[in-house]
Formats: structure tokens, C-alpha cells, sequence
């Protein structure tokens, strides 16, 4: 039907109470919604594939990176022609995707990035603010990306641009490792703003202020193991 | 007495390492090397001194421990990058069997309750 599909890729860990909402968003304004469980042991799985998406499962926990990557390799496979990735808790708007699709075809692009910065971040903490600030500087440092938001779960890529990247680092490091691979790999991207809504729920599931220093931690051990 | 202990476990350690044909004998060699000079500073301590004298260590079982602390962080680096690369086969294997066991929706996706189930 459609000659370039889009497929949603959407990593989830123990998000039983609130998958099908997030996925029934997304089928409208995308047939092919891919929810990567990994490896939860609630019915996330079992939600997501009623609310009518393809389920992927991980047989054990291995992380959200992992979760992406298994998710882009799916959809791949199934000949997708556009790749978006997006937050299983319900923090992303489905019709932001339509409009970062757009731009990522009018601008002929690999990649277009979410920034909750550029848009709107409601309801944001300060200090989860501050953690993110940090991390966009770390960012500009070690990969001279001038993003303005590194750990945005919404992308809109080329299915050319998913192909080089790799991500190895299966837990949190994933977000900084993906830029890395855009500048590796120059890949022509561009930071479009979205709006982030936190609601108690996604606040309660993102990373805290030590995940920051984990995910350095694995940055270091990934450029020791390559 | 305790230079019997210590050269008999010595012996022991050197016999196990011979019959690991799996290591390779370059490995094996060195590791062979490191026993008898172990052996060598049991039967003669007042060599590890003066050897720790050199290099401006006071006595030649402080040498001994010094080396032994840089020698197990070495070790525990090297294990630890080893069980990263394992989990990134682990990963590999479990990506593949998930992406062999796809679950495809009904083909008439149920409605969507708006009522959030309990959190487990």
C-alpha cells in the first residue's frame, strides 16, 4: 500500500498500564508500530499487541539501547523505508512525527531529531533540567554535535542512516552513542522542536541524577571494548 | 615450614598450567617463568630486598605487595572488559531469538480501555 513505509520503533520496559494508550496514538498516524518489550515481566507485551502493534520480545532485560536497536533491525527487515523511534510512557505527541516525516523528506535529511528545548518541556524539573544540560554539553565536547537536546526519545530517520548506526551500548548510553555514530558517520541531521509533556508516570520512570554517572561509566568501558 | 607449603603450592599451580593445552604456550611459558621466580624469592627472600632496595622500597615483601596490588587491578580491568563483550553476545543472541518469536496483532486490534490497568 504504502511505497515508503514508516515503522515506530517503541522500546518498552514495564509499561503494562499505559503501552496501549501510547500504541492506539500512534496507529493514528502510522500502520506499523513496533513495540520492542525488553524483557519486561508484566503484560506489556501482551497490552501492546491488543492495542494492534507488532510485539518484539527480549527474553531477558537488556536494556533500552538494546530494545531500539532490535526494534530498527525489525524494521529493516520488513523493508521500512523511514525509521521513528519513540517513548513507550506517553511524554511524546504521535503528530509530532508526521511533522518531523516531513521535514526529513523536504530538506532531504538521514535524521531528524526531537528537542524538547527548541519546543516545549512541560512540566519539567529543574534539576532533571540541569541533568540534561550537562549532558548536551558533554555532548558538544566529545562530538562537536550542536544539538540542544541529547536524550530525546524522538527521532525521525532514513532507513540509510538507521543502517550505519550500531548501537552497542544497551542501556541509558545509547542516546549519546547514536549521536556519536551521526558524527561519525556525518550523517545530516537536524533538531526540530517537540513537545515533552512529564506527567507523574514518566517522571517516575526516567533516569535520575546517578543514571547520568552510569551512563558515563559506559560510555568510558564502550571506547575500552572497541 | 613455610617455604615447604609455599614451593609445593608453587609445584602444584606449575603442573596445572602445563596440562592446559588450551592456553597458549606462549602464555603458558610466561606464566611458567613468573612461578619459578616466585620460587626463586621463597627459597631466597633477602633478594626480593635487595632488589626492593633499588627501587627504593624498604623491604621485598612490601615490593611483592605492591606488585601484587597493580597486578589484580590489571586483572580485574581485564575481566571486567571481558564480561562487557560477553553481554554484547548475550545481547546478540537474545535479539535474534526475539526477532525469530514476532507476535503480530489480531487482526481486529481491541478497543482501547481509557481505565489504566494496576501497575504490578
Amino acid at each position: 500500500m504504502d511505497s515508503e513505509p514508516l515503522y515506530v520503533v517503541v522500546p518498552a520496559y514495564r509499561e503494562a498500564g499505559v503501552i496501549a494508550g501510547t500504541v492506539a496514538g500512534l496507529l493514528s498516524v502510522c500502520p506499523n508500530v513496533v513495540v520492542v518489550d525488553d524483557g519486561s515481566a508484566d503484560r506489556t507485551a501482551d497490552n501492546a499487541c491488543a492495542a494492534g502493534a507488532v510485539v518484539v520480545r527480549h527474553p531477558v532485560n537488556l536494556g533500552q539501547g538494546a530494545a531500539l536497536q532490535t526494534g530498527i533491525v525489525y524494521a529493516l527487515e520488513q523493508g521500512a523505508r523511514f525509521i521513528a523511534t519513540f517513548d513507550a510512557d506517553g511524554q511524546h505527541r504521535p503528530q509530532d512525527i508526521a511533522a518531523m516525516l516531513a521535514t526529513l523528506k523536504a530538506e532531504s535529511l538521514d535524521i531528524v531529531l526531537g528537542s524538547r528545548f527548541l519546543g516545549e518541556a512541560e512540566h519539567l524539573p529543574s534539576a532533571r533540567r540541569m541533568v540534561l544540560k550537562a549532558a548536551v554539553l558533554f555532548t558538544r565536547l566529545t562530538t562537536g554535535l550542536k544539538v540542544t537536546d541529547t536524550h530525546n526519545g524522538l527521532r525521525v530517520m532514513t532507513a540509510d542512516a538507521a543502517r550505519q548506526l550500531n548501537l552497542v551500548q544497551d542501556r541509558m548510553a545509547h542516546a549519546s552513542e547514536m549521536l556519536a555514530q551521526i558524527a561519525e558517520h556525518k550523517l545530516v541531521y537536524k533538531e526540530v522542536p517537540v513537545t515533552v509533556s512529564y506527567s507523574q508516570y514518566s517522571l517516575q520512570k526516567g533516569q535520575r541524577l546517578s543514571g547520568a554517572f552510569r551512563v558515563l561509566a559506559d560510555l568510558v568501558i564502550g571506547w575500552l571494548v572497541r | 615450614m613455610i617455604k615447604l607449603v609455599l614451593l609445593s603450592f608453587l609445584v602444584l599451580v606449575a603442573i596445572y598450567v602445563l596440562m592446559q593445552r588450551s592456553t597458549s604456550t606462549s602464555l603458558r611459558i610466561a606464566i611458567e617463568a613468573l612461578l619459578v621466580l616466585g620460587a626463586y624469592f621463597v627459597v631466597a627472600p633477602e633478594q626480593a630486598t635487595a632488589i626492593a632496595h633499588t627501587l627504593g622500597v624498604g623491604r621485598g615483601t612490601d615490593l611483592i605487595l605492591y606488585t601484587w596490588i597493580i597486578v589484580t587491578f590489571a586483572i580485574i580491568l581485564v575481566l571486567y572488559l571481558k564480561v562487557v563483550a560477553m553481554n554484547r553476545t548475550v545481547t546478540q543472541l537474545a535479539r535474534s531469538l526475539a526477532l525469530s518469536q514476532v507476535r503480530h496483532p489480531p487482526a481486529d486490534p481491541a478497543p482501547v480501555t481509557s481505565a489504566p490497568e494496576p501497575r504490578s
